[in-house]
């Protein structure tokens, strides 16, 4: 089912959001989505991701000034029903009084297509969505999976211009969830539509994104593909929000940063991501998979030591958690098989490249 | 040993209570087939004043039931929308809205005289609607809006009937199309709990309909009073097994309604 129509771009133009007891639920925000792009808005709840979704769809309308465009259409004041989107909610939101078919065929019979046809078309998008033949069944005996499936090929059937995802996948349990979001990703790929997912979970926003949008306190914090996003946070928030991030400060000096058990390798001074001074204090991020764990008859002066507090056996990999002095302590994982015990003395080695972000300490946060 | 002596204390009580409240309506019901209710049961039963109160005042019943259900239409095509849109305005957030909903209640907490009067004197002097059973609908409508109101309102104002509709207009579908094809038959089992209550107190209503009745637009229960009034105990109490076996089916056919499509529609 290859959408005939030719993706279409969104852009959002000085779109912010007050509602109406006075709290801005949205700063003033610009964002362009590509043609055919998944783009997906992550953040915690209260970010302001879903008000920008309900804004996209026409379910909320922006600020005086704010503006939405589809392509060269501005569709700001246009209602949904009228913007040619199609929408999947958190909680499927299937008509109760409809069959599944009936469900898939609802926007067919408003466009008057000929019942015929309809049928034809809710067998193809049944097909789709690995439904075939359950078109007479009553919505509620649906597990959550095949609803959700369901409300897809309803939300696809007219073919919209864009496809609206909020948080779809939350209701699930964690197999389904894995199971529907690789379908989902295949489809999103092959029809090429211009589709926009709402999530919390950052791990779906990785698999599903061909670029991420983090949110925070209604506004954007980083725009850029899953590899961006991860490996060169633009702020503490994201690095945070992403993944699991170590933290240290220490002092700069030479090529390498001084801690109080050790050291760590800077990147060379040219790079963009070392904006530290020498002889002053600075922060170095980097990830738990990134620290190699060295036995401490192995340590050298390239190392760092500390004294191994916990172990976590999480079956494909083993987490450490390392006490160096400092005020967190490190975080490690690996998949190697590791023979170490809690309480025992360590060492620890983090490349220079692995360091996703330097910042002078003074200025820690939106560096 | 003792918790058998205060389970038994409790059933006795709950026994008693019902006793007390069951008591009267069986002797009502009983005195309505009783030869002679002064003299008891030995003076034999009879369906004598059955027989009477239904030669004398079926038009009542008939009127009574005719009015109970043009109040169920007035108040569907009236209530149902009217909850919708207290449920949509301005996003649900309406003061205005609010204000409207608690409006709607007056006629219930005014004693009915009041409000009978007051349509009277507003409408009185049109001598031909004064006259009809129009003027009692009115009065019963008046009086049972909030009754079929508040319960669609309930349905209509949950986030889950709000998705539903939004779904639908991301399909397209504009205002009366998603009325009419999503939000009421969703909201089904708020409409037929408020038919219930609707012509449930529509048949019975008394105090309205006393104020505005004329001897040609006599109900049921205005019937019931009149027959208590002017003529023997047994021909009243006759009247009541009537009424009982009027409303009691109509009660229970409408709760199996709303039971059946509360399975069916689980919102």
């Amino acid at each position: 089912m290859k959408s005939k129509k030719e993706a279409v771009s969104i852009r959002l133009h000085q779109c912010a959001k007050s509602f109406a007891n006075g709290t801005r639920a949205l700063q003033p925000l610009d964002l362009e989505i590509h043609p055919g792009e998944t783009l997906v808005l992550l953040g915690p709840s209260g970010c302001g991701k879903t008000t920008t979704l309900r804004m996209i769809a026409g379910l909320e309308f922006p600020d005086e000034g704010g503006r939405v465009l589809f392509g060269e259409d501005d569709v700001t004041a246009l209602p949904i029903e009228k913007r040619g989107v199609g929408m999947v909610f958190q909680n499927y939101a299937l008509f109760p009084n409809m069959s599944v078919g009936e469900n898939i065929a609802y926007g067919m019979k408003i466009r008057k297509i000929p019942a015929g046809e309809r049928a034809e078309r809710v067998e193809k998008l049944l097909e789709m969505v690995h439904l075939q033949g359950l078109s007479h069944r009553r919505v509620d005996q649906l597990s959550g999976g095949q609803k959700q499936r369901v409300a897809l090929a309803r939300a696809l059937a007219m073919e919209p211009r864009v496809l609206l995802l909020d948080e779809p996948l939350t209701a699930l349990d964690a197999k389904l969830r894995e199971a529907v979001r690789s379908d989902l990703n295949k489809l999103l790929r092959s029809l090429g539509i211009t589709a926009i997912y709402v999530t919390h979970d950052q791990g779906e926003a990785m698999a599903l994104g061909d670029r991420i949008v983090v949110m925070e306190r209604g506004k954007i914090s980083q725009i850029g593909t899953p590899q961006e996003i991860y490996y060169h946070p633009a702020n503490d928030f994201v690095a945070d929000f992403i993944g699991a991030m170590n933290r240290v400060q220490g002092i700069v000096s030479g090529d390498r940063l001084l801690l109080p058990n050790g050291s760590l390798p800077l990147p060379d001074a040219g790079n963009p991501m070392n904006a530290t001074q020498q002889g002053q204090p600075a922060w170095a991020m980097f990830r738990p998979e990134d620290v190699q764990v060295v036995d401490i008859t192995e340590a050298d002066a390239q190392c760092l030591r500390g004294k191994l507090i916990n172990t976590f056996f999480l079956g494909d990999r083993t987490r450490f958690e390392i006490e160096i002095g400092a005020e967190r302590p490190v975080i490690a994982e690996t998949s190697r098989r590791g023979w170490w015990e809690a309480g025992q003395q360590i060492a620890l080695r983090v490349p220079a490249e692995a360091l996703v972000k330097m910042a002078p300490a003074a200025v820690k946060e939106n560096a | 040993m003792q918790k058998r002596l205060r389970f038994y204390v409790q059933l006795a009580f709950t026994l008693l209570v019902c006793a007390f409240l069951v008591v009267p309506v069986v002797l009502s019901m009983l005195a309505g087939v009783t030869e002679n209710f002064f003299v008891g049961l030995s003076s034999g039963l009879t369906l004598r004043w059955v027989a009477q109160v239904w030669e004398m005042y079926q038009p009542t019943i008939w009127r009574s039931l005719f009015i109970a259900l043009a109040c169920l239409v007035v108040t569907l095509v009236a209530g149902v929308p009217l909850a919708y849109m207290l449920a949509r305005y301005r996003g649900g957030h309406s003061r205005l809205a609010r204000v409207i909903e608690e409006l709607l209640m007056m006629p219930v907490a005014v004693p009915g005289l009041a409000t009978a009067l007051a349509l009277i004197m507003a409408y009185g002097q049109y001598r031909q609607f004064r006259a009809s059973i129009l003027f009692i609908l009115v009065g019963h409508v008046l009086f049972t809006l909030p009754f079929m109101v508040r319960p669609v309102l309930a349905v209509m104002q949950s986030s889950q009937l709000a998705q539903l509709e939004e779904a639908a207009a991301s399909l397209g579908a504009g205002r009366l199309r998603r009325f009419f094809g999503i939000v009421s038959p969703n909201a089904a089992s708020g409409i037929l709990a408020g038919a219930l209550m609707v012509v449930t107190l529509s048949i019975g209503e008394f105090n309205i309909t006393w104020m505005l009745h004329t001897p040609l637009t006599q109900t049921l229960p205005v019937g019931l009073a009149d027959a208590y009034a002017s003529m023997r105990l047994e021909v009243g109490s006759a009247y009541t097994l009537i009424f009982f076996f009027m409303i009691i089916p109509l009660l229970i056919g409408m709760q199996w309604a709303t039971q059946a499509t509360r399975k069916k529609v689980s919102l």
